[in-house]
């Protein structure tokens, strides 16, 4: 196994464990089940090369966060969760790019990576802890309105990115 | 933006909605590391007109005969590149060691190598450039880019050396060779006494006949030995590839038409060891041909026009005016072909023509043999098509065309030396 999978490896099951405690704490054991089984996806995902494997996965993994976030779980596990997915689903895919026999150097890979997923995911993850500590009372109009105006940022950034 | 930010920025409007179905807001938050995961693609997205990759590629037949390809990638930028290879000839084959892909960083000045080998029987191997594709960190921003390097390397077909074969065709060139021309002239080979007449070399004068009889000289002839105009016909019609094959791929496993292809390139180069002229078309590609020539240069023309040939095009009254056009009138014509039930009056036009011709006919029931089951019925089916394929040698036959029967396990030399041998009856060999 390449480092970059064995890396995948720790994200993925670090990532699940989260959302069992987040299920536990809340005292919903079928969640926890539904955890350990899509642990056990993951495992799946990263030993074959499935294609949609890990998009499905990451899929699964954020339906299980929101769940837990509306079974009452704090937002903070449920963001943690969520940041460990992404990563798990971004190393896995790296670990895809990498062509057995087709060298490359996998660790310096490995080491961009994981500094990019750093410097790219901690401020939101840093965002949502904040959220979840600031008690915000937002109508509910005003904030269908903030996510139209995010998917409208989202679609012009889609457009300018080409 | 590739498929994977889309995915990304999809999975955002699913958490975006799905707060706002549960009116749950925190549920908004959590699309926050993927906003942000965005942003940071977005903002180390690769500039298109900042790369600076330069390819080298080397193309070579190692000693255990595959092929092995060495591509060389430099980035001669002032950024360091996450950067995506593909690299691969036309038409494409199975790697065998190495790998045509790569994915790795690139700090400038850097050089980065592709290197991997495959196996082929022949082929004719086109390269233009490897694909790069260059991306951001997190993989989610990408700018593609064509690395110019091109190539072109040709696997001949290998060949079975022949011994010399000696042919008795209807015509010869007016060139010294080696077949007897029944004509008298400067040969080796004696052939016959005349008068002698000026200019006749006193070194040929048959002294005891002369003095013989007094008052008249005589000379002595030997046989002009000249050259052939042999021509070789390979079918490489649809039905003519019985085997293994890939669509798509260059050849890398025996198949019927490689025996044929490998038969064509060995008599080709036999011919023209003995100095005749020879000339190929390839039957089913009327654009594959070569033309008649001499000599090593000729030989050349020949196996690289056998590397890339491949089963193409259906049989037609066409092949018979290509064959017309192609060959002179009187040639020796040898074509390589597993016969399709309608060619016996290609071969009729063909003797119309006037030209001399010889059939290889590799077998298609015994090389298949092997994979028919043991059953009755499989070996019910073995018997008909041996039986029909024994009828279309006759048809071909019955036109007084000498036909090989050739099993390709069985060497061919015998067969076609036995076959242009002048014979009286034109059966099956």
């Amino acid at each position: 196994m390449g480092t970059s999978r064995f890396v995948a490896l720790l994200a993925v099951g670090s990532c699940q464990a989260v959302l069992a405690a987040a299920f536990v704490g809340v005292g919903r054991p079928g969640g926890a089940a539904a955890a350990l089984a899509v642990a056990l996806a993951g495992l799946a995902v990263l030993a074959s090369r499935l294609r949609g494997g890990p998009t499905s996965w990451l899929l699964a993994s954020l339906l299980l966060a929101v769940l837990s976030v509306l079974a009452g779980a704090p937002l903070w596990l449920a963001a943690l969760a969520t940041a460990l997915a992404l990563a798990a689903w971004s190393l896995c895919l790296l670990g895809r790019d990498l062509h057995p026999g087709g060298g490359g150097g996998e660790g310096r890979l490995l080491r961009n990576r994981l500094g990019a997923l750093a410097t790219g995911i901690l401020p939101g993850l840093g965002l949502a802890l904040l959220a979840g500590r600031a008690e915000l009372e937002i109508p509910f109009f005003v904030m269908l309105g903030l996510g139209a105006a995010a998917l409208l940022a989202l679609y012009a950034a889609v457009r300018s990115w080409g | 933006m590739n498929g994977r930010a889309l995915t990304l920025a999809a999975l955002v409007f699913g958490l975006f909605f799905a707060a706002v179905a549960t009116r749950r807001p925190e549920v908004a938050w959590l699309a926050a590391p993927l906003l942000t995961l965005l942003a940071a693609g977005a903002l180390r997205a690769p500039d298109p007109e900042a790369i600076r990759l330069v390819a080298q590629r080397r193309v070579e037949r190692s000693a255990d005969g595959s092929v092995r390809v060495r591509v060389a990638v430099s980035n001669q930028g002032a950024a360091p590149l996450h950067v995506r290879l593909l690299d691969g000839p036309r038409p494409a084959v199975r790697v065998t060691e190495g790998a045509r892909r790569l994915c790795t960083v690139l700090s400038p000045a850097e050089e980065v190598v592709l290197e991997y080998g495959f196996r082929v029987l022949r082929g004719r191997f086109v390269w233009s450039a490897v694909q790069a594709v260059v991306t951001d960190p997190l993989g989610l921003a990408e700018a593609a880019a064509e690395l110019p390097s091109p190539a072109e390397f040709h696997v001949h077909p290998e060949l079975v050396r022949f011994r010399p074969l000696p042919l008795q065709p209807r015509r010869t060139l007016p060139a010294p060779g080696s077949v007897a021309a029944r004509v008298g002239g400067g040969g080796t080979e004696f052939f016959g006494v005349r008068e002698y007449q000026v200019g006749d070399s006193l070194r040929w004068l048959d002294w005891r006949l002369t003095a013989r009889h007094p008052g008249r000289l005589f000379t002595r002839e030997f046989e002009q030995e000249q050259i052939a105009d042999v021509g070789l016909v390979l079918d490489a019609r649809v039905g003519a590839e019985q085997g293994p094959g890939e669509e798509g791929h260059a050849p890398a496993t025996e198949s019927l038409f490689e025996h044929a292809v490998r038969a064509t390139a060995s008599l080709a180069e036999i011919f023209l060891r003995q100095g005749h002229r020879v000339s190929l078309l390839v039957l089913g590609e009327t654009e594959v041909r070569v033309f008649p020539a001499f000599g090593r240069i000729q030989l050349k023309r020949i196996l690289s026009c056998l590397a890339g040939v491949h089963p193409h095009g259906e049989a037609g009254g066409g092949h018979a005016r290509s064959l017309a056009r192609m060959f002179p009138a009187r040639s020796l014509l040898l074509v390589l072909s597993p016969l399709a039930f309608d060619d016996a009056p290609l071969f009729h036009r063909l003797k119309g023509h006037g030209r001399q011709v010889v059939v290889v006919c590799p077998d298609a029931i015994d090389f298949h043999a092997g994979a028919v089951g043991r059953d009755p019925v499989g070996q019910l089916a073995l018997r008909a098509a041996r039986v029909e394929r024994q009828l279309g040698l006759r048809a071909v036959a019955q036109l007084r065309i000498p036909v090989v029967d050739w099993q390709v396990s069985q060497p061919l030399y015998p067969l076609i030396r036995t076959a242009l041998r002048p014979a009286r009856g034109q059966r099956p060999v």
